[in-house]
Order: C-alpha cells, then structure tokens, then sequence
C-alpha cells in the first residue's frame, strides 16, 4: 500500500464492488450521503449491510443541517467493513462556508457515541459538483483538487518523488474513467516508481508495513490496560462484597439451625436406605 | 430475504471466545433460522481472526452503557433492516467478576436460548398475545415501594426522569435483572421508531459503569426496557 485511496461512489449508484489490489493499492470506497435524503441514508445502509459491498467503505456528509439526522448513520460508522485508523473512523464532511458549524455538530455527535479520536476531513465540494473525473489530495495542511486524469497522474508522480507522506489521503471520482482501470494506472505508476527508486519504494513500504504493525500492537495494547482497569475494579468489588458470607448464612439458617433429633433421625434413615454402615453410627470419624 | 424466526442480539465484550460460543449455542437449535446480530468492542475492529458467517451480521460498538449501548446500536439495526423478524432475544457475555456467582447467572440466564426452551418460548407467545417478554423465571425483580411511589435502588432519582422523559408508566414495575429476555419485534418497534436508539445510547455513560454507589442511566434502562412491554400492556412471563 502507498497511499490511501477512496473511490467516490454516489450513493445511488447499485455496484460497489472494488477488487483488491495487494499491497500497492488498497482502495476503499467512499459513499458520498446526502443528509437531507433519509430515504438515500436508507438505500445507503441496506446496501452496506446487504453485502453488496466488498471493499472497506467510508462515508462522506453531504448537506449536514440537523444534528438529529446523525443518528441515522450510527449503524453504518459502527459497520464491520468501516474504514478505521487506530479503531476511529474516517468521516469525511462536506465544505462549504459553514464548515466550522458542522464540523462542531459532527464532533459533538461522535463525542457523545464514544468515538475518542475520530478524524474528519472536510472535502471542497468541487468534488461533488462535476461528473467529470476529479482527484483531491487531502493532507494535513492543504488540499488540492486536480480535474483531469492526466495531470493527476503527474501530481502522484511528483508527489512519490518529493513529498510522499504515508498519511495523506487522495479522493478520486473517476467519472467517465471506470474504477478499476483508475486504479490500475495509479499501480503502473507506482510501479515505475519502484523500478526507477527500489530503495526509496522499499523504505516506504517498510514505513507502511510497520507503521500498520505498530497500530495493530498498539491498538492490543490499548485494549489490555483497559481491560485491567476494568478488571482490577470488579476485582476491588469483590473483595469488598458480602455474597459469599451471605451464601455461608442462608446455609446456616436453613440448615445447621435444624433440632439434634432431626439430624439424628436423617442419619438412621441413611443406614436403612443404605448409603452409610450401622457401625460409623457409633464412630467419631467424620463422614465424608 | 430470508424469514427468521428470531434474532440473537448479542453484546460480547470480553473476549471473542465468546462470540464463538453463542455461534455454538445456536447451533444446537437445529430447527430453526436465527440470525444472530452481534456488537463487539472495536478493540476487536483490528483482529484478522474475526470472520461473519451467512446469517450473522457484526458490529463494531465503542464504549459506551457496557451491554446495554451495544443492544441499543443492535435494535437500531434491527429497526433499520429486520423489523419483520418477531422475536428478539437480548443477550450479552455477563460475567459479573465482582460476584463469585458470576458464571452460575450466566448459565442460569442463558436457558432461554437452550433447545428445549426454544419452542416452550414460542408457544408462550403465541398462546398469550399478552405475553411481551419471556425470561428465566428467576430473573424477574421488582424495586417498587407503592407506600411511597418510588424505587428500592441507586437507580431511584434517574428512573423517575426517565419514566416521565418517555412517558414509561406500567401497572407494573417488574423487570428483567441481567437484560437477557426474549421479546416482541413490534414493542420495541413502536417505542425505538419514536425515540430513537441511537439518541437514547448517546445519553448513556461512557466505560464500564457501576451502580453499587450511585445511580447510572446505563443501569436505569436496564429496568426501562421491560417497561416498555409493561407500560403498553403487555406481561413478563417468567420460564
């Protein structure tokens, strides 16, 4: 894997099938949802849980106003082929000028479902508006949108040689250009990278690969202090609890307490049905 | 779509052993289609070992009201995609660590989803159209004090905000104790498409929450969801 690429799909669109393309591509789908259509976040959820998607998916908030529609997406954030990075998801939000706004309503809203540290990305909604072929190159600091194909292949060029970074993201629409031959251009270019810079593509995939690694460890790692916590808790409940004491009294109360002559009378009837010799009547050892 | 008999909502926390024994519970009911809907911590989102079988679909629920956010997450899905399956059964990986008893509750609450239970269960309902919830007959509590119109619990003060919240007001205050129940598809539909689950679960405490010392919403609708089968009519039968 290089860089991550999420395939725009308009949510009406039925096929969502991406093939995997091994280590130098791992595209995941990108499900553009328009907020204000409950009947496409409907569509949108039946779909994904129809299995009708086989790749990993994210989902991308178009005309987010009300922050009560956001319980609507919980089931697909929380579905099992949602793209995460270290268990949060990616949620991509649509940029216009109230971005800021939405960005607190969607924070807001994450926040209250316990997602810790989700990361939001606004996309420019150039992206949305053109049916033709468009690509952003979302990175931390900026983002750039480029609209035809051709000059985008030689940004990613560029881009291999001079500013890789593992973490950026890149959103593509391929328009009229079907996805799978989208993302074998990008696997030619990154090919010819490899073959010009083998040294320079096998720091990036040993970055890569370990960089994933270590999010796997570190993601167990998170997981067992929290469940030692979780333990060491119950543990101190324990310890502090009267249940066993209360099990030793109920026994006490309803049967030690019983007359002499009641338990005499049980042991006679032991001798007779024959589960215990007349003799260890008159013996003192204990009956085990 | 498929028709199933009933659906297995399902909270596993612990460990995915635990998944893998309810797939095995539901094996042994041979006779019938269940789907099994189950949440999972997302501390599991990055287990490659973790696979979905045909008639199950999994979830990935963050931490928040311990089983009852995750059932809540599934009865969201159900409302979403399984509305026409009758029957839900909640159930969840208790293991009450802070008891010696924990282990013996499980099993005693998990006979509802034993096979020859199975159909005992489902004659019960069909039987009795007032019958919402069926569960272990030892499981059924209540904390109402009628002398003073209020609840032997921590849970006290919240319980009565909430009742009034969503306006929950049954003839009777019983409850299911553990959240292990079988119940009708069409009471939580009513109640969930007015009140929306995922609403409901964003209100719930975060992490793993107790209520020994003081009262917790996660812990109030532990109680609220038997209420919702009562405060409409219907009764808690104990098997």
């Amino acid at each position: 894997m290089m860089n991550r690429f999420f395939i725009l799909t308009p949510a009406h669109q039925p096929s969502l099938r991406l093939h995997d393309q091994g280590d130098v591509l791992n595209p995941a789908v990108l499900l553009a949802i328009d907020m204000q259509d409950r009947q496409q976040i409907d569509n949108v959820t039946r779909m994904c849980f129809s299995g009708d998607i086989t790749a990993r998916f994210v989902i991308c908030l178009r005309n987010l106003h009300d922050p009560g529609v956001l319980n609507e997406v919980l089931v697909l954030l929380s579905h099992r082929q949602y793209f995460r990075v270290f268990n949060q998801p990616v949620v991509f939000l649509e940029c216009d000028g109230n971005f800021d706004s939405k960005l607190v309503m969607l924070k807001e809203f994450l926040d209250n479902q316990g997602f810790e540290q989700p990361r939001i990305s606004g996309v420019n909604s150039k992206v949305f508006n053109s049916g033709d072929f468009i690509a952003a190159h979302m990175s931390d600091s900026d983002q750039v949108v480029l609209s035809e194909l051709v000059e985008f292949e030689k940004y990613y060029t560029a881009y291999l040689g001079s500013q890789f970074n593992a973490d950026d993201y890149f959103i593509v629409q391929p328009g009229t250009v079907p996805a799978d031959q989208f993302l074998k251009r990008m696997k030619s270019l990154i090919d010819l990278f490899r073959t010009a810079h083998p040294y320079e593509a096998g720091l990036i995939k040993r970055l890569v690969q370990d960089s994933d690694t270590a999010q796997v460890e570190t993601l167990k790692n998170k997981a067992l202090e929290s469940e030692i916590k979780v333990m060491d808790e119950l543990a101190r409940l324990r310890s502090g609890n009267k249940e066993l004491e209360d099990i030793l009294e109920f026994y006490h109360r309803e049967y030690e307490v019983l007359p002499l002559w009641y338990k005499r009378v049980g042991h006679i009837l032991k001798v007779v049905m024959g589960k215990r010799s007349f003799k260890s009547l008159f013996s003192d050892k204990k009956q085990r | 779509m498929k028709k199933y008999h009933c659906a297995i909502l399902y909270h596993n926390y612990y460990s995915l052993s635990g998944l893998d024994d309810m797939r095995q519970r539901i094996g042994r009911m041979k006779n019938h289609d269940i789907l099994l809907l189950a949440s999972l911590p997302d501390k599991f989102s990055a287990d490659s070992s973790l696979t979905e079988g045909k008639d199950e679909k999994i979830l990935f629920a963050t931490n928040m009201g311990k089983d009852i956010g995750g059932k809540l997450l599934l009865i969201d899905l159900v409302l979403k995609l399984y509305a026409d399956i009758p029957y839900l059964v909640l159930l969840h990986d208790k293991r009450s660590y802070q008891k010696y008893s924990g282990g013996f509750e499980r099993e005693k609450l998990f006979r509802i989803i034993e096979p020859s239970n199975f159909d005992r269960i489902l004659d019960k309902f069909d039987s009795e159209t007032s019958t919402g919830i069926v569960c272990h007959n030892g499981s059924i509590r209540s904390e109402y004090i009628s002398s003073t119109n209020s609840f032997d619990t921590t849970n006290a003060a919240i319980l009565q905000s909430l009742q009034t919240r969503y306006q929950l007001k049954p003839k009777d205050y019983s409850f299911v104790a553990g959240t292990m129940f079988w119940v009708r598809t069409s009471i939580f539909a009513d109640f969930f498409g007015k009140y929306s689950p995922a609403a409901i679960r964003s209100t719930l405490e975060k992490g793993n929450v107790l209520d020994a010392s003081g009262g917790t919403i996660t812990h109030s609708w532990e109680r609220l969801l038997s209420w919702i089968a009562s405060a409409r009519g219907y009764k808690i039968q104990g098997i």
